[in-house]
Parts: structure tokens; C-alpha cells; sequence
């Protein structure tokens, strides 16, 4: 009986809408958190997983040694790798390529590599023109490697 | 005796170690420095087992089970002896891994996964071992190393080479050479299977791959007439490496390095890539479509122009059973007799009493049983490295071996009499009593002749001394023979006296000394370097110049068949191809496609086919064309065969008063051996001297030169080596000497001018 009356009081005064309008209302006054992409962009966490990229070391030495673990671990097959031994007796990559249409960004590259040689940067926007360029070699990676470097040493100095 | 492990019964022979058992029953226990093949030292403490009423764990290697013995191998005893083992072991081992080649095939690692604890106690300084280059097989990073000594101990007691060896003691221990780039045994290659760590790692694999890319594919050597198994591990359609495959009747565990690296010579710059016919006196390369017209074509007008006793067919025994059974049905359909493989010999009197094929008459792994092992003609070590392995076994047993050879090579084995020989006297050696041969006909005796003696001038009287030799001592007479497939050879009939299975031809054709030196107008050459592969190139080279026609069925295209080759047709290597050889204690071992070959080359057997299909009805496939040649062959014994060379006498009259004989080098043996880059930098190939005997060192003294004159070509040269323990008036090449100038006959006597 309590029961019934209550669901009519509810449902005579329109209890539910006023209780969604009060949102609207109280947002209606908030600032709108819609960004206008791409003069604004949202914040990105230190652990986004965007474009790869190959590191180096501070005198310049790439630092990937061709142990094709990320190659190994990759569960889309986007990696391919060939290596060889370099004259001064390293192990180097000749051949270093990502799909980035097989690539699903998971992060398990990054997480495998034992020398933080591949890496994934914050870079979500790109955009390729023709089919073919899809798949980016040895030489792209280091040189957005290079160019992003310093940013991604921040991210993980804040991460650690 | 009964005995449980884990608290299952088993039965177990006397004597029989913990770890055999569980090797037998498949329980696994963790092991480094253990082999079933080596010696037990006990040394690296990774098989220790929990034993009831034993205070300590007790390593399982060496310790021998008795009655109602309880093992337990996965008890907290067992856990923590081995977890501690463990520690100790990765002390001083880097963490490398992602760049060491044994990454992912590695014990340690397996091992360490299983047992190992997740972080290291360990704070001090780690040790460092500097690496030598120790070989240009064999690549070393000393401070992976564990010490568990199985190379040391398969220098020891399988090669009995020892070349690795345990220096200094506790933290200085280290495994190392005594002098760089000493390990050039024919058998070192083993010694990176053995290592269970990326101590000792195989060098022209070294980064090229990871092991979890490699495909792998069971393949039969093809550089020897042992047919040990090989597994063919590929990446990317490229043979990267071999490794062996178990047979406990050929070559056990072990492989030789001919057979591990050989396989670089299949990518070689000087590979026949596409189908070749000359024009205006140049190679143009042709359709692959047109080829087999125009081939067949070829061949129908020279039989219809010149007769059919005027074509030679020649084919080496290093090809497939199929492709040496196609050949000849091919070209004795046509009518041809002039079939031939033996390229390599001079003296062919010997070849009606000759038996149905050459044949150990034994089991590989039988010849420990022998008491005493004559080797008539051979060098075990360079020639047949896995049978060194066999004869080392037997002289343990005690076994005695004689080595009577025209080389002064040593053996790796201990050699009871020895005796270097030339062409000449070893009759007279044979003819007579020997006093230190003092062999009684009732032992269990056993003679090899091996291939040098069939390049002998006068190899049929060697023979029949031998034969003479052998009625005093009643012996079981083997061949070892200088291709992978001469067996297949003569028992498919590629000879001219003789059809398949050893019936006698109607028509007996030229054999191949003759077909060359009769200069024929039509040459037909199957998988044969005329550089190399005949007894005397020069003549080879004068024949192919004023023949009509030259076809040729070749993997490379060498200077000489590119100068003369009328048509080239490019055919598969071993690699790249499915087929069959029979080794020489009679084993039919067949094979099938490792890589593919590039897009022009098919291989031999399926050429072979096509050309049938123009004149027969019969076709084949690999699978009918196989059990063809098993049905011809099931009836023969090959162990069981009579040798009668009694009445065997040798037609050419042996003129000069020096022995000339050229090495059969290891690393030279046959067309792929001879490209194979990590071999040809070896001591063995380097090898580019010629050996005089001291009275011809005398007679030059004075020059310093040697000076002599063979068809019409002189050689001069002052880099010779002078061997004391030579006999009299004998000169030794290693193959293909004077830097590659030497092209004359294999063995001969000459006259040679002061």
C-alpha cells in the first residue's frame, strides 16, 4: 500500500525529470569540458601509447641490439626484423619495420625490449597518404626517436 | 632390480646410473656437464636428487642405482640442492641473453627458469674471461662459460683431439687454447652442440636469426658416403645452420664440419640461375619453356649425325639416386652406351670382377667388432671424420689399425703400423710378408680401400695385390668411396658394362677415360665440374673444346663451362630438391626439399622426367619413381658379397720414375664443399703446399726450384715443403695446388727434368 502511494506521488509530480533537469541545470553553468580538437587537445597520460619510435643513447649509439623479443612478443605480427653482425662485432638490426595498419598498440613491444630501445611516444596523429607507407623502417623510427626524445624522457621520469 | 622413483617402480640393469633410467622413462632432471656419449665428472651439480636414507642430495649422473633404491626427483630436498646449484652457477654467468645465439635453445636458460630464483644475492665483481678467436667456425664468448667441461672431454674421448683444455683453478678456471685458432679439428664443430651455454657458438651463424624463427628440416649429408642425418635449420627459405641427427647407426650424435657448414656452398655467387645456350661463341641466357625442345632436340641429331658411340654421358655420383636412375634410363633408351661416373679414375681393368656395388659389407657401427682394421688408401681423419669417431671406439676395444697410404696425413686415432706408400711399391709391401703385420686369419680382420686408390694409374693391380694379400689373412674386404652415392651409381648401372642391379650390358660402352680421351663429338655432363671432378682436367678441357656440342647440368657455372658449354642447364642442389642416396653400408635414406630453389632452376630429376616423356610412356613422380628404385634394388644383399680380384691385371704401363698424387683435401671433395665460405678459411683448405720426399729435395738443391713438364704444361714453382718420411720419389699436392694452376692428372708417374 506505502508502496503504491509513493510511486504515485513520484510519478504525479514528475519527481524523476526534475532530478535530471537538476543536472543539466547545475552543468548548464559549469565549464564545458568538450575541447575544440585541434586548436585544444585533452591531456595525455605519461603511459599513452601512441606512434613508435627507436631511442638512442645519449653519444648517439642506437640502443636497439636486434634481440627480436618485441618481434617475438607482438601478438599482431607487425614487427619484422633482420639482423646481422655489425664490423665492430655488435649485434644490429639491417632491417627494423612496424605495420602500423597490424599494429594494435598494446605496448608489449615496449614492455619487452630489455635495452628501452622501442618505445611508443604520445603521437596519436598521423596520417599516411599512400597504402605503402604504412609500414615505417629503421631510419623513421630513429628519427622520431631523435625528435621526441626529450619528451619522452619526461614521461618516464614521471612514470618511475 | 627393482628401484622407485618419485614412488613408482621401475626395473633397472646393474650398473645403470640414475639419470640413465630417468632419461630411459622420461622423468626429466636438470644437467649441464652430463652426456650420454662423454664421460661422467659430476662437476656442475645440477642432476642432484633426493635419495631416502642419503643425509645429502646426491648428483644423479654418477650415482649408480641399487635394489629398492627410492629417488625422488621433484622433493623439497631435491628443490633446494638444485635452486642452490643454481645460484652458484649464475654467479659469474652474464645476463646477455637477448644478443647470445643460444638464446632461446639455451640449457642455462631453461634451466634457470625452472629452478632459478628471481633476483641475485650476489654483489661482487663478476668474472671475465678476454675471447680468442679460436677458429672460423667456431665463435667464443669465454665469460658465458660454466665449466662443465664437455668440450674438453669430446676433444678427449670422442675426437681424441685435444685441442680445448681447463686452465688455472677455482675463480681463475677458465676453458681456453693454448695457441690461437688451434681448434682446427674435422670434428670441432660438435663442440657447439655440446656446449650448453653461448660459450661456444657456431660463427658463420653468429646474429643472423633467433632460434624461435628457425624452421627445421631432416636432411642426409651429401659430402660423404656415410649419409649421417642432419637437421637443416631454415629462416626466410636460407639453410642458416645444421645440426645433427640423432642415428645411433651412422653418425650417433656428432656430425662432421664438412657436413655442418658445407651447406654454404649452395649460395654461391657462381650459381647456374637460369637456362644458358651459347650463341656466337657467348652464353645467352633462354626461356625455361623452350629448353626441353630444344634439348631434346639437340640430342635426337647428334645420335641421328654422329652415332650414338660418338655421345658420352657422364654423370657424378654425388647426384640423387633418382636423378643417376633417370639418367641412365634416358640415355640407354636412345641407345647410348658410353654412361659413365667414374670421372675420378684412370685404370678400369678391374671393372668385370668388380662386385655388384662398393660396400663396407658391414654395419657402420659394427666395425668395433674387427680385430684388426686394415685402411688400404685412405685418410679416416680428413676424408671420413665420422668414422674416426667409430675407429677411436674400436682401438679402445683394441682393436688394431693399419694405415698403408700414399699421404703422410696422420690419423686422430692411435695407429698400430703405419706405412706411406706409392704406386709402386705398395705392391711389392703387399706381395710380401710383413713381420710387424702379424695378423692370424682366424681374428676378425678387416680391409678398407679407400678412394685414392681408385685414381691410381695402376689401381687394378692394387687390387689383386690386395686380393693376394687377403688370402693369407682372411679378411673382410670394405670400400669407402670419394662420393656420397657411388653405391647408388653402380648399382643403377651409370656404367658402361653394366645395367641395374650389376646385369651385363649388350653393348659395352667407353668408360669415362676414354670417353674423354677419344674426344667424342658430344659431351653430356650431369652435376660434374670439369675443373675439378675428372682425373686429368687438361684433357677434359681439350675434349669440351673440339666436341660439336656440350650439354651440361650444372648448380654453377665454372670458367671452363663457360667457355665451352654449348647449353646449361641449371639444376638443384641437394638442398633444393627431393631424393635419395644409399650410403656405403647400404642404407636407402631418402630426403625431401629443405629451400626452395630460385624460379629458373628445377631440379635433375625432374629435367630428367621431361626429357623421357619425349621417347617413353613412362612418367614419374617422385613418390612412383622412389618405390621403382626401392622394388630394382630389395633383392640385393648388400652386406654379403664375394671380392675377387685375383685375376684383375692393370693395362697401363706405368712409365715415369715419380709418383705424383693430389690429396683429396677435406674441404675440397666436391662442388659445394669446394664454395663453402667458413670451410675454405680453415687450416685444412689453406693448405697450399706440395710435399716432395727429401731424395727429390736433394736432386733441386741447388736450384731451389722443382721443375717438371706434364702434357705439354710446365710447373716451376719454389714453394714446396720438404717430408723426410716420404718414400723415394714422390710428390703430394693438396688438391687443386699451385695456387688452383695445377690441372694435371690426380695420380700418375712421370719423368721429372733436374
Amino acid at each position: 500500500m506505502i508502496k503504491m502511494l509513493s510511486k504515485l506521488f513520484k510519478s504525479l509530480f514528475l519527481l524523476e525529470i526534475l532530478k535530471g533537469l537538476s543536472i543539466t541545470g547545475k552543468k548548464l553553468f559549469k565549464k564545458p569540458i568538450t575541447v575544440q580538437y585541434p586548436e585544444e587537445k585533452t591531456p595525455q597520460s605519461s603511459r599513452f601509447r601512441g606512434l613508435h619510435a627507436l631511442r638512442r643513447y645519449p653519444n648517439g649509439e642506437e640502443r636497439c641490439i636486434g634481440c627480436k623479443l618485441c618481434e617475438a612478443v607482438c601478438p599482431a605480427l607487425a614487427i619484422t626484423i633482420d639482423t646481422e653482425m655489425r664490423s665492430d662485432g655488435t649485434r644490429r638490426t639491417t632491417k627494423y619495420d612496424i605495420d602500423l595498419f597490424k599494429c594494435i598498440y598494446c605496448g608489449f613491444c615496449e614492455e619487452a625490449c630489455p635495452v628501452d630501445a622501442v618505445v611508443e611516444t604520445k603521437i596519436f596523429e598521423f596520417h599516411f597518404e599512400s597504402r605503402n607507407e604504412k609500414v615505417i623502417n629503421k631510419e623513421q623510427l630513429l628519427e622520431i626517436g631523435d625528435k621526441y626524445e626529450q619528451e619522452e624522457l619526461k614521461d618516464r621520469n614521471r612514470i618511475n | 632390480m627393482k628401484v622407485f622413483i618419485n614412488n613408482r617402480e621401475y626395473t633397472a640393469e646393474s650398473n645403470e646410473t640414475i639419470i640413465e633410467l630417468c632419461d630411459k622413462v622420461g622423468i626429466h632432471i636438470p644437467r649441464f656437464c652430463y652426456h650420454k656419449h662423454l664421460s661422467v665428472v659430476a662437476s656442475c651439480r645440477m642432476c642432484l636428487v633426493d635419495i631416502e636414507g642419503v643425509n645429502h642430495a646426491q648428483p644423479a649422473c654418477s650415482t649408480p642405482l641399487r635394489e629398492n633404491m627410492k629417488v625422488f626427483t621433484h622433493s623439497n630436498k631435491t628443490k633446494i640442492a638444485q635452486k642452490n646449484s643454481m645460484e652458484f652457477l649464475l654467479i659469474n654467468h652474464p645476463l646477455d641473453c637477448p644478443i647470445c645465439d643460444q638464446g632461446g635453445e639455451c640449457e642455462l636458460q631453461d634451466v634457470s627458469l625452472e629452478h632459478g630464483d628471481d633476483h641475485s644475492t650476489y654483489m661482487q665483481l663478476k668474472r671475465v674471461v678476454i675471447d680468442k678467436d679460436i677458429s672460423p667456425l667456431i665463435s667464443t664468448d669465454m665469460t658465458r662459460c660454466i665449466h662443465c667441461s664437455r668440450c674438453v672431454r669430446f676433444g678427449e674421448e670422442i675426437s681424441n683431439v685435444k685441442e680445448l683444455g681447463l686452465l688455472n683453478r677455482g675463480e681463475d678456471m677458465k676453458i681456453d687454447v693454448v695457441i690461437e685458432g688451434e681448434v682446427t679439428s674435422e670434428l670441432s664443430g660438435n663442440m657447439i652442440d655440446l656446449c650448453p651455454v653461448g660459450a661456444l657458438n657456431n660463427k658463420p651463424y653468429r646474429y643472423k636469426a633467433r632460434t624461435w624463427d628457425l624452421k627445421q628440416h631432416a636432411g642426409i649429408s651429401p659430402h660423404d658416403c656415410l649419409g649421417s642425418n642432419i637437421y637443416y635449420h631454415t629462416y626466410n627459405n636460407k639453410i642458416l645452420r645444421a645440426v645433427p641427427m640423432e642415428n645411433e647407426q651412422i653418425n650417433q650424435t656428432w656430425l662432421s664440419d664438412r657436413d655442418r657448414f658445407g651447406y654454404e656452398g649452395i649460395y654461391s655467387k657462381d650459381r647456374a640461375f637460369k637456362p644458358m645456350i651459347s650463341q656466337d661463341g657467348k652464353l645467352i641466357e633462354c626461356e625455361n619453356q623452350i629448353l626441353l625442345d630444344r634439348l631434346n632436340h639437340i640430342i635426337i641429331n647428334a645420335i641421328k649425325n654422329h652415332g650414338t658411340e660418338n655421345i658420352g654421358c657422364l654423370i657424378s655420383p654425388q647426384s640423387t639416386s633418382e636423378e643417376l636412375y633417370l639418367f641412365q634410363k634416358l640415355f640407354k633408351s636412345l641407345g647410348i652406351a658410353n654412361i659413365d661416373h667414374r670421372t675420378n679414375e684412370r685404370d678400369f681393368s678391374y671393372q668385370d670382377d668388380y662386385p655388384i656395388m662398393p660396400s663396407l659389407g658391414i654395419n657402420i657401427n659394427e666395425i668395433n667388432e674387427f680385430q684388426n682394421i686394415f685402411l688400404i688408401g685412405v685418410n679416416i681423419k680428413s676424408e671420413f671424420p665420422i668414422l674416426s669417431i667409430h675407429l677411436n671406439n674400436a682401438v679402445k676395444d683394441k682393436t688394431k689399425i693399419f694405415s698403408i697410404n700414399f699421404d703422410m696425413l696422420d690419423e686422430d686415432f692411435p695407429v698400430f703400423y703405419k706405412k706411406i706408400v706409392n704406386n709402386k711399391n705398395i705392391l711389392s709391401l703387399l706381395s710380401n710378408d710383413i713381420e710387424e703385420i702379424n695378423v692370424q686369419p682366424n681374428e676378425k680382420n678387416l680391409i678398407i680401400i679407400g678412394p685414392t686408390v681408385s685414381q691410381l694409374p695402376n689401381q687394378s693391380d692394387v687390387l689383386s695385390t690386395i686380393n693376394k694379400f687377403n688370402e693369407s689373412i682372411n679378411a673382410r674386404i670394405g670400400f669407402l668411396t670419394d662420393f656420397c652415392n657411388n653405391t647408388s651409381a653402380w648399382l643403377l648401372g651409370n656404367l658402361p658394362h653394366r645395367d641395374i642391379c650389376g646385369k651385363k650390358s649388350k653393348i659395352i660402352g667407353k668408360n669415362a677415360y676414354e670417353m674423354i680421351s677419344e674426344k667424342l663429338s658430344t659431351y653430356i655432363l650431369f652435376n660434374l665440374e670439369p675443373e675439378h671432378d675428372f682425373w686429368d682436367s687438361n684433357i677434359v678441357e681439350s675434349a669440351l673444346k673440339n666436341s660439336k656440342c656440350n650439354i651440361i647440368f650444372t648448380s654453377y657455372i665454372t670458367p671452363m663451362i663457360e667457355k665451352y658449354a654449348d647449353m646449361v642447364i641449371p639444376i638443384s642442389t641437394f638442398a633444393e630438391c627431393d631424393g635419395s642416396y644409399i650410403n656405403i653400408d647400404g642404407t636407402f635414406q631418402s630426403f625431401s626439399k629443405i629451400v626452395e630453389p630460385k624460379k629458373d632452376i628445377s631440379s635433375g630429376w625432374s629435367i630428367l622426367n621431361n626429357l623421357l616423356k619425349y621417347n617413353s610412356s613412362d612418367i614419374y613422380d617422385i613418390k612412383t619413381l622412389r618405390s621403382e628404385i626401392k622394388d630394382l634394388i630389395k633383392d640385393i644383399d648388400i652386406r654379403n658379397f664375394k671380392i675377387n680380384f685375383k685375376n684383375v691385371k692393370s693395362k697401363n704401363q706405368l712409365e715415369g720414375n715419380t709418383f705424383i698424387v693430389t690429396r683429396r683435401n677435406t674441404y675440397k671433395t666436391d662442388s659445394i664443399v669446394r664454395r663453402a665460405e667458413s670451410l675454405n678459411m680453415t687450416m685444412q683448405s689453406k693448405d697450399n703446399n706440395i710435399y716432395i720426399s727429401n731424395n727429390i729435395a736433394n736432386q733441386f738443391k741447388d736450384n731451389g726450384y722443382i721443375d717438371f713438364e706434364n702434357n705439354n704444361i710446365r710447373y716451376k714453382t719454389n714453394e714446396f715443403t720438404v717430408k723426410t718420411n716420404l718414400p723415394d720419389n714422390t710428390i703430394i699436392f693438396s688438391t687443386n695446388n699451385l695456387n688452383g694452376k695445377y690441372t694435371g692428372p690426380k695420380s700418375q708417374n712421370i719423368n721429372i727434368k733436374i
